[in-house]
């Protein structure tokens, strides 16, 4: 009997979500644009797009926690060289963005920078090692019962 | 993927249309085509109610042999 209403079968579902997951990194690709033009480009103060900059860590940070925690990717996958090579990523990312905004800063505050953008990844990065870690445990426990 | 013929056949044998078939196993004549054309990929879930719906085994209809 066919239903009446929208049909949705594991098809249009799966290009449902495929369609939204592109769409969501379009919209993050494009609002970091934005954010970047708006600092480096046009100059504009910090406060002008605070509210768009903190959607956006909030969002990938959040994001990025998740797949790890419900994805359950197992800690022994993660060698050290590659959370060594995302580590160096971050600050070096993090510090040229931040001295670039501000160049006008003395070596010792380009320093001071480098330092809270080091501290500030390896917390990231210790948190996601955590979800990593407890959504593999949480798998396991379920696979156990 | 190649053409699942076999399923096709086997539809055909039960005297079903894609949409009688789609209606049976919870999906759209769409999806019924696409994986008849081999151009959709089905979950084993769906494989499974597909092989019910046409009183198959699951080898009889998506199996190939020689295939890696």
């Amino acid at each position: 009997m066919k239903k009446p209403g929208l049909q949705v079968d594991e098809r249009s579902a799966s290009i449902f979500r495929k369609v939204c997951t592109r769409m969501y990194l379009a919209t993050i690709a494009l609002l970091w644009l934005d954010v970047i033009y708006r600092q480096l480009w046009l100059r504009q103060p910090v406060t002008e797009f605070i509210d768009i900059a903190l959607v956006l860590i909030v969002n990938v940070v959040v994001a990025i926690g998740a797949i790890l925690y419900f994805g359950g990717v197992a800690i022994p996958r993660f060698r050290a060289s590659i959370v060594a090579f995302f580590y160096v990523i971050c600050v070096v990312a993090g510090t040229a963005f931040w001295i670039l905004k501000d160049p006008s800063g003395s070596t010792g505050a380009a320093f001071g920078k480098l330092l809270i953008v080091a501290s500030a990844s390896a917390i990231l990065i210790l948190l996601y090692l955590l979800a990593a870690y407890l959504g593999t445990k949480r798998l396991d426990k379920d696979l156990d019962d | 993927m190649a053409t699942n013929i076999r399923m096709k056949v086997a539809r055909v044998e039960k005297s079903l249309s894609q949409q009688e078939l789609a209606d049976r196993v919870e999906a759209t004549r769409q999806t019924i085509g696409l994986i008849e054309k081999g151009e959709y990929n089905p979950t084993l879930k769906l494989c499974l109610r597909i092989a019910r719906a046409l009183d198959r085994t699951l080898d009889q209809l998506f199996w190939e042999e020689g295939a890696k």
